[in-house]
């Protein structure tokens, strides 16, 4: 994130509702979370996206802290958005939020490209599709949504070791998937 | 021929986990296979919209702040002000007045239960623990009552009640010969006050009487008196010493019950 040392001023105007506020946090951190959870195969990102930042503003009042911890907190909500979707896709494939974000995008704006696992570009769909659930949870929040080892550790409520033993599985199947040039053993 | 250099394998995974930071960072890492993984890890990350369109942001910004704002205006509305505040914070002060008042009765209430408590009865513990604080009477005008309370009602077994009675050390004063005197005489003087038996009431009798004639002994010793039913206490009364070890030598403080050792058990006879 970039908002420097204006984080705490944003923090404050989002608090009390301002709309620039959310606008800053939005283009700061909707652009990884719609990426994770495209990552991730979620078949609305956007609106996942949309669910995420609806409870981020009823849990920004108790929020103290970073921008980092900010980040965290925002990938905390989307890992669990995720879990939920995955529990219950039918239920959690649109929700409220959602439908009125596609009400308003259907109405007056231009729709936002269709954000479904069809975007995933077919080498990376394949590789992904190696991985074990963790390690495509662990391999998204560092690599699409930018997490430190530790933050990920917190975001998923593991261990750091957890983290990294799940990272080196999760690459070195990812290299079983590319063909080795030849005379390479 | 060189010799091979053999890295551990936690070193091993502390340099591949340092590539591999290069790698997620989009550097190149040393380890070729790492290496290998560039691109597909570039794919990856260019999953990320690195710019939504500006009515998108504008309408979840817009909705996520009328979230929070209304959010805020609720714990506002919790906070109380004025008149509000000030009729909260009575009924909190309400409230916190009456709760002490009921547990300042109830506590009240099971100390003065508590203080009539004698010998034998569930409360006497209680009582005993709160004089032991300094909350009731506990001195020696309580312990004869007590000693009254248990020769006005012998049909209880006494040697139960005894069993729970406080070393009589402190019982052995010209107030504590009084008054065991009085409970001895009362007893002696109302037949068939609660339907006792001659047999228990003379039991009774004589614990009084033992209490009265022999010097400091315990409760237990009484008790085992009692439950023998000769009256004799089990640890002897040194020779020459009147019941009241506070009595030697001043014979004017002598009460009704000051009299040489050995001339008690009589004392039950004489009255009609």
């Amino acid at each position: 994130m970039t908002l420097g040392l204006g984080f705490d001023s944003v923090v404050q105007a989002a608090r009390v509702g301002a709309p620039w506020a959310w606008s800053a946090l939005y283009r700061e951190i909707a652009g990884p979370v719609t990426g994770f959870f495209r990552s991730r195969g979620v078949s609305d990102p956007e609106s996942a996206a949309g669910d995420v930042f609806f409870e981020l503003s009823r849990s920004l009042e108790a929020f103290d802290g970073t921008e980092e911890s900010l980040r965290t907190l925002v990938f905390a909500i989307a890992y669990r958005r995720l879990l939920v979707e995955e529990r219950h896709p039918r239920r959690n494939a649109r929700s409220v939020l959602a439908d009125r974000v596609l009400d308003r995008l259907q109405s007056d704006v231009e729709i936002v490209g269709d954000s479904s696992e069809a975007e995933i570009p077919d080498e990376v769909r394949v590789a992904l599709r190696l991985l074990k659930p963790d390690q495509r949870d662990v391999l998204s929040l560092r690599v699409v949504a930018g997490l430190t080892v530790e933050q990920t550790a917190t975001v998923i409520g593991s261990s750091i070791d957890a983290v990294k033993s799940a990272q080196r599985k999760a690459l070195t199947k990812m290299r079983g998937s590319i063909p080795r040039p030849t005379g390479v053993t | 021929m060189k010799p091979s250099t053999v890295i551990p394998i936690d070193h091993w995974d502390e340099l591949f986990d340092r590539d591999i930071e290069t790698l997620i960072a989009g550097g190149t890492p040393a380890n070729s296979d790492l290496a290998a993984l560039q691109s597909l890890i570039a794919q990856l990350r260019a999953l990320v919209d690195a710019a939504l369109p500006d009515d998108f942001v504008e309408f979840h910004a817009t909705e996520s702040a009328a979230v929070a704002a209304a959010r805020r205006a609720r714990i506002d509305d919790r906070a109380p002000r004025g008149a509000g505040a000030l009729i909260l914070n009575l009924r909190r002060r309400l409230t916190a007045a009456a709760t002490s008042l009921v547990m300042l009765v109830g506590a009240t209430g099971v100390a003065w239960a508590a203080d009539g408590a004698v010998p034998g009865d569930w409360n006497y513990g209680i009582d005993r623990a709160l004089e032991a604080i300094g909350l009731g009477n506990g001195g020696e005008s309580e312990r004869l009552r007590e000693l009254e309370a248990i020769a006005a009602n012998p049909e209880e077994e006494p040697a139960d009640a005894v069993d729970q009675f406080p070393p009589n050390d402190a019982l052995m004063s010209p107030e504590k010969a009084t008054g065991l005197a009085r409970a001895e005489q009362a007893l002696a003087n109302s037949p068939g006050i609660g339907g006792q038996s001659a047999e228990s009431r003379a039991r009774a009798t004589t614990l009084l009487q033992t209490l009265n004639d022999v010097g400091p002994i315990h409760g237990k010793a009484i008790a085992d008196s009692v439950r023998s039913g000769d009256g004799k206490a089990a640890e002897p009364r040194t020779p020459g010493q009147t019941g009241r070890p506070d009595d030697q030598g001043a014979p004017g403080k002598s009460g009704p019950s000051a009299k040489p050792a050995g001339a008690g058990p009589s004392r039950a006879a004489d009255k009609p």
